[in-house]
């Protein structure tokens, strides 16, 4: 159970037009391990690849297995075109048939590789992306309900000269007016160098490492106005609601890959790769702005008195307006093991199990993959598979307050072959349902779906 | 800390106490049908290309090394090439075989059909049929295109301008580029880095053996000769920078003879000609 979720926002903020809280980096996809399936024989195998790694993508998949690669042989991909759709569904209580959608497009090349044998063994360096986000909402709304908890108890708020006034909303379509602009970008880059050597008789080792960098910049903006009837003695029959909220971070670290290639017997290639990625260095950082404003002022929110403030000049002139330290990001021990068996030169089956291990970030998880190649001539030959991406958070989504998405995905490829080169186009696809928390809230979940597709097309040379 | 403790114990544990030992068949089952990916036809511009550069090459290797001026000699080890030449598949080429001065025991082909032999090389043959079988070695790189490929020589190498037909129908500065490009590149694998696919050398002398005995020679004639000049490592520089082990390569070839039973084959060893006419 993940003891601490970084780059959440925890605070305990009233968001009076969305209903309660708000918190969650939407489907930031720290939360999955194979959002991206990089190279171009391997995204055609569903990523089940542990256990053929022979080519410059066996420097991410298993190193061990570039000891297999018998010309020197550079590899690249590029995404031709990435989608992502993600749908919440009951945004609120108050508001059942409200929904949400982020959007996420671009076009990343994903994988360069290239594989020097050296006698015996093999060097190789490589750059791998494995998870790029761009992930856009820009939504509004009109007449929503407002929350039961806001039209019967409504919101405080405290005037500087100590009085505290109550905003209750009105009971039907309070909120008249809402508009959202959600953006998260978010990219994890891998690049480093590998060898591979042989040990034994059909066993080889092969060690990759890389050098971990992500970068992440998400943002929230939502304003909304509420019509309803305050306490106080000044009349107040509207409120506008606007919220800011930033989460950034830059992390660096190492990403050790060690990999064993092993064939027991003819024809069958068993392989194993543990990675995990040791911090050298991150700044997780986030704020949040929440300001009530009416014909009496402005109110800002105040997390010490977790309550709304009219703010005098001295507090206007002192206020904080920079980012604060979160939690840090702890990411597991990964192991992969595979079994490909190659039944003639033109068929091919493979399989993979990864396990992620629990961290104080993260819940353990496993995914599963399994695909097979078929040549129809030299020149020609087709790829496909299924997989699972699932999600390493807690399906206890109102308690642990982090999206809880497990993915199933297929994919198919077909390569063009030359005698030293290739040409492959593809498409991955995959698609999962789980619960949202979009508010930090123990009774308000939202259901989530999401669909994403991957067009990409890869090059491979022996020179 | 702890997380990079866990794998470097694991790396230690996979590679500690194992003695390096490599298999030859280095994962054959990988191979996928691409791999039989037809090689593109040859035309009579290709071959003409290959022989121009075999020609230009030849003339700096005599320009680098001291040709034996002795007529009878030369006369001789040309009819033995010749020999061996002729169940060559290659028939459209024109082969020469030529003594250089050198210590360092080797032999060399260079496309087109240029033979080299060393003299220290030839003072360790001891028989007819083992000439016969460093030649057909050599001849098989040629057959097998081995330097053709591995540099690129096509009459329509990249595009029409750099191609070495350009060159043939006096080509401009960019295919004469091209062409010194690849002579430099052939004299480097010739004379320091080898083929790499150490896969080439066996193939070679896979093609050599069968050619020899198909001539009509001794088919251990290569194995014997490999078994002799291993004991003279300080004479091999060059041969052991380019080549597989010959400890590799003389196991292999006596799987082959084996296989085929042409080690029972009782055929000519010409040891009193090669004396003779040495």
């Amino acid at each position: 159970m993940p003891t601490n979720n970084p780059l959440i926002l925890k605070t305990l903020v009233l968001t009076i037009a969305g209903s309660l809280l708000l918190s969650q980096s939407a489907l930031a996809d720290q939360y999955h391990y194979k959002d991206i399936l990089v190279g171009d024989r391997a995204a055609g195998l569903a990523g089940a690849y542990t256990a053929i790694a022979d080519d410059a993508s066996g420097l991410y998949y298993n190193p061990a297995g570039v000891v297999y690669t018998s010309k020197p042989k550079i590899s690249g991909s590029v995404n031709a075109y990435n989608y992502k759709a993600t749908t919440y569904k009951g945004i609120s209580k108050a508001n059942p048939n409200q929904k949400w959608t982020r959007t996420s497009s671009g076009m990343v090349a994903n994988y360069f590789g290239v594989v020097q044998p050296l006698g015996d063994s093999s060097i190789g360096f490589s750059i791998a992306i494995p998870n790029y986000e761009i992930e856009d909402q820009s939504d509004s709304f009109t007449n929503l309900q407002a929350s039961q908890r806001l039209i019967n108890n409504g919101a405080t708020y405290n005037l500087s000269g100590g009085a505290t006034e109550t905003f209750k909303a009105a009971a039907n379509n309070a909120i008249t007016k809402q508009a959202i602009d959600y953006n998260n970008q978010d990219t994890t880059t891998l690049a480093g160098i590998s060898f591979a050597t042989p040990i034994l008789n059909n066993l080889s080792f092969g060690a990759t490492l890389y050098a971990y960098m992500r970068k992440k910049e998400q943002t929230l903006k939502m304003k909304s106005i509420i019509k309803g009837t305050s306490s106080g003695t000044n009349a107040v029959n509207v409120l506008e609601d606007s919220l800011y909220q930033k989460v950034q971070s830059e992390e660096f670290g190492i990403q050790p890959r060690l990999g064993l290639m092993w064939s027991p017997v003819d024809k069958l290639s068993l392989g194993l790769m543990v990675q995990t990625t040791l911090m050298i260095s991150e700044t997780p950082k986030s704020r949040i702005d929440q300001n009530l404003c009416s014909t009496e002022g402005c109110f800002k929110y105040d997390e010490t008195s977790d309550g709304f403030q009219e703010m005098s000049n001295t507090d206007i002139l002192n206020q904080n307006i920079g980012l604060k330290d979160t939690s840090k990001n702890d990411l597991p021990v990964e192991v992969n093991l595979g079994a490909a068996y190659f039944a003639t030169d033109a068929l091919l089956y493979t399989a993979d199990f990864s396990y992620a291990s629990a961290t104080d970030t993260y819940q353990a998880t496993w995914n599963i993959a399994g695909a097979t190649e078929y040549f129809f001539n030299p020149s020609l030959a087709i790829r496909g598979g299924l997989y699972t991406n699932n999600a390493n958070s807690s399906s206890d989504v109102a308690n642990d307050l982090v999206d809880h998405v497990n993915f199933i995905g297929g994919s198919f490829s077909a390569t063009r072959y030359t005698k030293a080169s290739n040409i492959t186009v593809g498409i991955n696809y995959s698609t999962g349902s789980g619960e949202a928390n979009l508010f930090n809230s123990s009774n308000n979940t939202q259901d989530i779906n999401v669909s994403a597709i991957n067009l990409f097309i890869s090059t491979s040379a022996s020179f | 800390m702890k997380k990079l403790a866990t794998l470097l114990s694991l790396s230690l544990i996979m590679v500690s106490g194992h003695q390096i030992v490599y298999a030859d068949s280095k994962g054959s089952y990988r191979e996928r049908l691409n791999s039989s990916f037809p090689e593109p036809s040859y035309s009579k511009d290709d071959v003409e290309a290959e022989i121009v550069f075999g020609r230009e090459l030849a003339s700096k290797i005599t320009g680098k090394f001291k040709v034996v001026q002795d007529d009878k000699l030369n006369k001789y080890i040309n009819k033995v090439g010749q020999l061996v030449a002729r169940s060559s598949v290659r028939s459209e080429l024109s082969y020469r075989f030529i003594l250089i001065q050198s210590n360092d025991i080797n032999a060399f082909a260079v496309p087109g059909g240029y033979i080299f032999i060393t003299t220290a090389a030839l003072n360790q043959v001891r028989d007819e049929s083992e000439l016969a079988g460093i030649f057909a070695h050599e001849i098989a790189h040629i057959e097998k295109r081995h330097y053709v490929k591995k540099v690129g020589i096509r009459s329509n190498k990249a595009n029409a301008e750099q191609g070495f037909t350009a060159l043939l129908t006096g080509g401009g500065a960019t295919a004469v580029q091209a062409f010194q490009a690849a002579i430099d590149e052939t004299l480097e694998i010739l004379f320091q880095t080898g083929l790499q696919s150490h896969a080439d050398e066996f193939e070679a002398d896979a093609t050599g053996v069968w050619l020899a005995t198909n001539t009509g020679y001794d088919p251990t004639a290569l194995s014997r000769y490999f078994t002799r000049i291993s004991k003279l490592d300080g004479q091999m520089k060059t041969l052991k920078n380019t080549h597989p082990p010959l400890q590799a390569r003389t196991k292999k070839i006596n799987q082959l003879l084996k296989q085929h039973q042409l080690d029972n084959l009782k055929q000519p060893t010409l040891e009193e000609r090669f004396n003779a006419n040495k």
